[in-house]
């Protein structure tokens, strides 16, 4: 308490200001807390929380007994590993690809044109890639030219990574860049124009000055994603799977989506399945961080 | 940043020609979604559903998917509460997030760490839909108003963890220089660390506007007065109207006629141009470089 | 209820001859769902007054709180139901005013739920409660709904007097101990089935094919579409579309659960689905069935029907084939559909398996809720709509306006049929009326049906997929009710069982597993609790059975 009173005097100002956020995670964030301990109960709405009955770790139980649970553990984890090797690193390349473009009116056209698919809505995204990749469909044509058997790319579970994760980048990857060329943008240009007097070209200039300038808000987001791996966006796989790919394409929150579906009130289960989510996602980012505070300056906390 | 004139060498000329196809190429496969869209948009519903394929010219055209869109007595209503929304939310999405990314961005303040752990920690547990239901719609009575809206959302952990970054690259020589001018803490934040991350607030507004403008779950919940209700719900209502998802298993209810194709891809231009005609607005805030040198002593 | 002396002299009249007719008629007390004459059964002296025993005065105004979803269409020309001419008119009649909350279409599921949590209840709750988890009478001790048995009783003579005159309706209607729980949404009409199997009659024409019935004629009809007609893909679906009961029928099994003979059986664990899914792999083998069923979506599916890909695909009635048919008519006037009985494997068989709704809709029941400070006049007031006159409002409007009685039948005068503003029939009927979709009262009234579907084919399609209805009592299993224990075993082992079957159903149909592994895939079915889930559902059956 005594170091807290000093600490007011030196920071008076900063109390002022963390206050009102404070109050915000206070309220909207940790008071409907109590709200997850459904997943440890039956819960009925008519009940209420205190009224529905204990379910100790029977969700829990009946999720890791499941038929399905290694797989379904397994296409997520590989699902997201995929978008961290090719999905996460795309927009950081683009940036840096527009930021070298010569003309400033087309680089200006490409940053506008290239963050649209991003706002069309994800049904429509969705039609539209599986008809690219059906049987007819333009990118099949494409990769028939290239020697492989005209079929419908949806249908055999061995493509439907590939598919969700290049479509991903095509939807993603303008929009994705515009953070870091904000931040490249944030550079100061002074280094760059010490550098090309010291000759150096532009490709020395970007892996000296302009990565260096991008490594802290890489690595923070970076390690946001490693405490997103059990997460997988449901919408979107919904929208392309069918009973044929559900092998690689089933992750978990798709199966508990369809279990939702049956009818009863799933919310316990949901919820349970969640905490487990979000615990390992939890426990990888606190890896995460550990790891990048040794190896780098930058960290979540 | 800016290129001066430098004689290019022949190996830059041929990496610029590369560069420039593989733009093309970027630009001609993210523009067509929005070509589909806008070119079914003008087309004449029952000549859209036979085709397959690409779509490059409009089949039948014809602009009644367009009138039949405005004569829906909410659109405009939409539009109207999406602005507000947007406008209103963002501003207070800046104010508040530009506080606490700028007390834990501060170092030597011991106890920031433990704030932004606590922080990140509601990132991944949260109580559920209901609990947050009954707190804003019946402890707080904000239900049934746009402020329930914006209020739950005030702080996105996301931006405000790329904020807090941005803000930790401000030089501390800048910063010690004002203390010693004897600026206090909110002096320092208005005066000199947000003018001098112009860029990345330019981005704070993008993701804060955008996420608003394209959010409906929550007035989903929360609003009953339909009076109320931004466009993205509107909008919502009129795509699921054709997914079989909506359709139920009572034969005769879901037999009722679909609606034309087309307008389904109007709804969407509507919906969408506005907010693609912000962009270009905040991109000049990307291309500028930042005035340290000037205001460095 | 309708202040008698605002009525006009002919309305009286004319309730009078049509309670004439229906005492010589006499009420037809059908068993079968096929229930024609719902709507002309004989009804107490007055239709529309409140019953002697209301004490409650019916000129004073009461004003209620009603919560229903609002329909897709009639959301696209009203900001809620209070503004159509429908229940302008009824407020008008019965002096109850309305006020209307409305959850976002497409999210009345989740906002049920939150309206519940927050214990907030309006007076009127419309809601599919047979989805109730733990069931209808769950919703009664949730304090959610009110049983209604005495309210019938004393203050809604036209539903008492119906549900008198059809116990197997009432049966439908109640909890498996005999609460009735809601307003329902009656099926009247012969139009519950409103989906088939569709071809293209200019391709059989051509080719001089009769419309096929057996599945050998099927494949016929296919394998010449394919040769003579140059079909890509003859026979087209889409994955969901599998979900209905489409060819499985003539196998002899239903696509789900099912009835044989009082028992409860699960179809694909049946030894009629081996041959079943030989028949599909066969077709899909021979190219007959469209190979990328799986992946693609509705509006691929449309095109391939639309654009002479396809030659035969299951189509609904109005919004299929009249989409595809207007979509032809001007470009390609030769274009012509039919539509085919539900197909059987031997001729002369009739069909006994196939999609419809049943008679007790389900969606749009009223229950009235306990914070219903009038649950009297409430009830009387939608008792209304189960009376001729109330029937004839919600179903075709105000005489004049939105019909013309040519001598007893309603004909839709061109407000509806020929909208002066554009709109289609159905966004007409959506703005005005109320009788596309289930709503407390009677749905699906056959001179409705007739003039909603516009072209002959659907004319026709409506009364051939009607045939053989009865035939369903048999075969189907009605709405039943397991616990809230039961339903949440059946949901943990129906999430796995349906993943399991599906891949193995694409798998068989598709060849990448041999019919022979046929016994290995109904072994796991087992393993993984089918046998407990038909259990399950056998006792809900015998429960039913009990009301």
């Amino acid at each position: 308490m005594r170091f807290i009173a000093k600490d007011y005097r030196r920071h008076k100002y900063l109390y002022f200001m963390i206050a009102p956020v404070i109050l915000y995670y206070f309220i909207f964030h940790y008071v409907p807390m109590y709200g997850a301990i459904i997943a440890f109960k039956n819960y009925r709405i008519a009940d209420g929380f205190l009224g529905s009955s204990w379910a100790g770790f029977s969700h829990f139980i009946s999720f890791f007994d499941s038929y399905y649970f290694w797989r379904l553990l397994k296409n997520t984890l590989l699902l997201n590993l995929y978008m961290l090797l090719f999905s996460f690193p795309a927009p950081i390349l683009f940036a840096l690809l527009i930021n070298e473009i010569a003309g400033k009116k087309f680089k200006s056209m490409v940053q506008t044109v290239t963050y649209l698919p991003h706002f069309i809505s994800m049904i429509v995204i969705c039609g539209m890639i599986t008809q690219f990749v059906a049987r007819e469909g333009v990118v099949t044509d494409i990769l028939v030219w290239f020697g492989m058997d005209r079929t419908a790319l949806l249908g055999h579970p061995e493509y439907f990574r590939a598919v969700y994760v290049i479509s991903d980048i095509w939807q993603s990857v303008g929009w994705g860049s515009i953070i870091y060329l904000a931040a490249i943008s944030g550079i100061n240009p002074e280094l760059y124009e010490a550098a090309r007097i010291d000759g150096a070209n532009r490709w020395k200039q970007t892996l000296h000055i302009t990565l260096p300038g991008l490594a802290a808000i890489i690595t923070i987001l970076f390690i946001l994603k490693i405490g997103n791996m059990l997460d997988v966006g449901f919408e979107k796989i919904i929208l392309l799977y069918n009973p044929s790919t559900y092998v690689t394409a089933d992750v978990i929150s798709t199966f508990v989506y369809r279990k939702g579906l049956g009818g009863t009130n799933e919310f316990s289960y949901a919820t349970a399945i969640g905490l487990f989510q979000s615990a390992i996602n939890f426990m990888l980012l606190l890896a995460a961080n550990r790891f990048s505070k040794k190896v780098s300056e930058n960290s979540l906390w | 940043m800016e290129t001066t004139s430098v004689k290019k060498t022949k190996g830059e000329r041929i990496f610029q020609a590369i560069l420039v196809l593989f733009m093309l190429f970027m630009i001609v496969i993210t523009l067509y979604p929005f070509i589909y869209v806008l070119l079914s948009s003008i087309s004449d519903s029952r000549q859209l559903i036979s085709h397959t394929g690409l779509l490059l010219s409009p089949q039948g055209l014809n602009l009644d998917a367009y009138v039949k869109v405005f004569q829906n007595p909410n659109i405009i209503g939409g539009y109207v509460n999406t602005i507000v929304i947007v406008v209103g939310g963002t501003l207070l999405n800046l104010f508040m997030t530009s506080l606490g990314a700028y007390v834990l961005s501060r170092k030597g303040v011991p106890w920031t760490r433990t704030v932004m752990l606590l922080i990140v920690f509601t990132m991944f547990f949260s109580g559920g839909l209901i609990p947050m239901y009954l707190l804003v719609n019946n402890w707080l009575d904000l239900g049934n108003s746009l402020l329930a809206l914006i209020i739950p959302g005030l702080i996105s952990t996301w931006n405000l963890i790329i904020l807090r970054t941005s803000f930790e690259a401000i030089p501390d020589g800048l910063i010690e220089s004002a203390r010693m001018d004897g600026a206090q803490d909110f002096t320092i934040l208005f005066r000199i660390v947000l003018p001098l991350s112009l860029p990345v607030m330019a981005v704070m507004v993008l993701f804060y506007g955008v996420s608003h403008w394209n959010s409906w779950f929550s007035a989903m919940i929360y609003l009953r007065d339909r009076e109320l209700f931004p466009l993205q719900l509107i909008l919502r209502e009129i795509l699921i109207q054709n997914s079989t998802a909506y359709m139920s298993g009572d034969a005769s209810a879901s037999d009722v006629e679909a609606v034309g194709e087309s307008i389904k891809y109007a709804t969407i231009i509507v919906a969408t141009l506005p907010i693609l005609a912000v962009y270009p607005f905040l991109q000049k805030y990307f291309v500028k470089g930042v005035m340290i040198g000037s205001i460095k002593g | 209820m309708a202040n008698n002396t605002r009525s006009p002299l002919w309305r009286k009249q004319a309730v009078m001859l049509v309670l004439a007719s229906a005492l010589i008629a006499g009420c037809s007390g059908n068993t079968g769902n096929n229930n024609n004459s719902a709507v002309n059964t004989g009804t107490p002296t007055n239709s529309a007054a409140p019953s002697p025993g209301d004490s409650s005065a019916s000129s004073e105004p009461i004003s209620l709180t009603y919560w229903t979803g609002l329909n897709a269409f009639a959301a696209r020309s009203l900001k809620e139901y209070g503004e159509s001419l429908f229940y302008q008119e009824l407020e008008k009649r019965t002096n109850v005013k309305v006020k209307f909350e409305h959850p976002a279409v497409g999210s009345e599921a989740e906002q049920f739920n939150l309206l519940i949590a927050s214990g907030k209840l309006p007076d009127v709750i419309e809601y599919n409660f047979t989805t109730y988890p733990g069931g209808p009478e769950k919703a009664i001790s949730d304090k959610v709904i009110i049983p209604l048995n005495d309210i019938v009783e004393q203050h809604a003579p036209n539903l008492k007097a119906y549900l008198d005159a059809n116990p197997e309706m009432k049966k439908e209607i109640s909890t498996d101990n005999g609460t009735i729980y809601a307003f329902p949404a009656l099926g009247t009409g012969n139009s519950n089935v409103s989906s088939g199997l569709v071809l293209r009659k200019d391709w059989l024409d051509e080719l001089g094919l009769g419309v096929p019935e057996t599945i050998e004629e099927w494949t016929n009809v296919l394998t010449q579409f394919k040769e003579k007609k140059g079909a890509k893909t003859p026979l087209t679906m889409t994955l969901a579309e599998f979900k209905s009961e489409r060819f499985n029928g003539a196998f002899g099994i239903g696509i789900g659960f099912y009835l044989d003979g009082g028992q409860v059986k699960y179809g694909p664990i049946e030894p009629g689905y081996k041959d079943y899914l030989t028949q599909l792999n066969a077709w899909y083998k021979d190219g007959l069935l469209d190979p990328d069923f799986a992946t693609q979506d509705g509006a691929a599916k449309d095109a391939k029907a639309t654009n002479g890909s396809a030659g035969a695909f299951p189509a609904f009635i109005g919004s299929a084939m009249g989409k595809y048919l207007t979509a032809n008519k001007d470009s390609n006037p030769a274009y012509d559909l039919v539509a085919a009985q539900h197909p059987v494997l031997n001729k002369g068989e009739e069909p006994r398996f196939f999609t419809a709704a049943y008679d007790y809709r389900g969606e749009n029941s009223a229950g009235i809720t306990p914070a219903n400070k009038n649950a009297e006049r409430t009830a009387a007031w939608l008792d209304y709509l189960y009376s001729e006159e109330g029937n004839l409002l919600k179903s075709f409007g105000v005489e004049g306006t939105t019909y013309s009685l040519e001598g007893d039948y309603p004909k839709y005068t061109d407000l509806i049929v020929n909208n002066p503003d554009g709109l289609s029939i159905g966004d007409a009927m959506a703005k005005y009326l109320r009788v596309s979709t289930p709503s407390p009262g009677f749905v699906g009234d056959d001179r409705y049906t007739e003039q909603y579907y516009s072209f002959d084919q659907q004319k026709h399609a409506v009364k051939l997929f009607n045939q053989y209805y009865d035939n369903l009592k048999d075969t189907r299993l009605p709405r039943v009710t397991p616990t809230v224990d039961e339903g949440q075993e059946l949901s943990s082992i129906m999430a796995e069982v349906n993943t399991y079957f599906e891949e193995m159903f694409m798998q068989f149909v598709m060849g990448a597993a041999p019919i022979a592994e046929f016994d290995g895939y109904t072994a796991q079915l087992k393993k993984m609790g089918i046998e407990r889930a038909i259990e399950i559902y056998q006792s809900a059956y015998e429960r039913y059975m009990k009301r």
